[in-house]
């Protein structure tokens, strides 16, 4: 398995564009992941909490940003294979 | 240029130098917000007695028994030069350097090596830094542990691992498998325990920073800081093996 930069950011391309896919009606409420669902203001924010935000935060910054690296990505594998 | 005074040409030199000026100082102000280059005079303002010392203790850590870190400010610690714990770059670069000629050598005594082996080593080396660099970063997010380190102690940190996976690819060079394991082995010891000093007053979790006290750490921020740790160790043994494993004769 050859480890570089290019396999590299595939592989991040491909595990950001799965956290931007989770729906948040249909699917984390269900599982009780949903943004209302814990609203802490405790000292120390749970790991919980944290991955929430993460996932949060990664879908509203990375949604517009992502198309245009899928489509380059998309165009690369065109033209190289 | 003919039938415009010279004035006016001298002027135009002036204002296009001067735009030209302006413009290279706005881009270098840009560049500084995402790479700090002024910081990273810092890492790099040491000399050979440092370089000695920091090799020796990272090689055998056992014996060292004051960790701490002078600060000259509130957050910029003394230079490496006068400071023997705190982390610089130089190590690190030559480091990397060394290890992509390193495995040009084994391969090269394995019948192995082409020109295109060493971008592929660089390459793929970078490429498990910087993993391991996000996985680090992700988790200190979580586990919402504030800690003074910025990305270039980090990488500095990280980069300390080059050592280990040279001597060990020489080992492996002289004394076949056998010395390339226990060389591993060892190494990943000695580094385990040389960030578990370094770095265990330099991480501190949320509420020891919000309590009246700060000198002491609640519970399950140490339990945190700990679990890290023993994370940045398991992370660097596995990328140490992973750097060398695949050059060394069967």
């Amino acid at each position: 398995m050859a480890f570089t930069l290019w396999t590299l950011f595939e592989a991040s391309l491909l595990c950001l564009n799965a956290i931007c896919v989770l729906h948040e009606e249909r699917f984390l409420a269900k599982v009780g992941w949903g943004v209302n669902q814990v609203h802490g203001f405790g000292e120390q924010p749970s790991v919980k909490s944290q991955v929430l935000n993460l996932i949060r935060s990664i879908r509203t910054v990375m949604r517009i940003p992502l198309i245009f690296l899928n489509i380059l990505t998309i165009i690369f594998k065109l033209i190289l294979g | 240029m003919p039938g415009i005074p010279d004035q006016v040409t001298a002027a135009a030199f002036q204002y296009g130098f001067n735009a030209l000026g302006q413009s290279s100082q706005a881009v270098g102000r840009e560049f500084e917000k995402y790479v700090p280059v002024s910081r990273l005079k810092y890492y790099f303002a040491v000399d050979t007695g440092y370089v000695v010392k920091k090799l020796r203790l990272l090689t055998f850590p056992f014996w060292h028994s004051d960790w701490s870190i002078k600060y000259e400010s509130e957050s910029q610690p003394v230079q490496p030069r006068y400071e023997i714990n705190a982390p610089d770059l130089y190590i690190p670069l030559m480091a990397y350097v060394t290890y992509v000629v390193a495995a040009g050598l084994v391969l090269g005594t394995q019948d192995r090596f082409t020109p295109e082996m060493l971008g592929i080593q660089a390459s793929s080396s970078l490429a498990f830094i910087l993993f391991e660099l996000a996985v680090i970063f992700v988790a200190m997010y979580i586990t919402s542990i504030k800690s003074n380190l910025k990305l270039l102690d980090m990488l500095s940190y990280c980069g300390y691992q080059f050592i280990g996976a040279i001597s060990a690819l020489m080992a492996g060079l002289l004394f076949k498998s056998i010395g390339y394991y226990v060389v591993l082995t060892y190494f990943s010891f000695a580094l385990g325990f040389f960030l578990m000093r370094s770095l265990k007053w330099q991480l501190q979790s949320d509420s020891a920073a919000n309590q009246q006290d700060p000198y002491a750490a609640s519970t399950s921020g140490t339990k945190r800081r700990f679990n890290l740790l023993i994370l940045m160790m398991v992370l660097q043994t596995f990328t140490m093996w992973r750097l060398s494993a695949h050059l060394i004769a069967p």
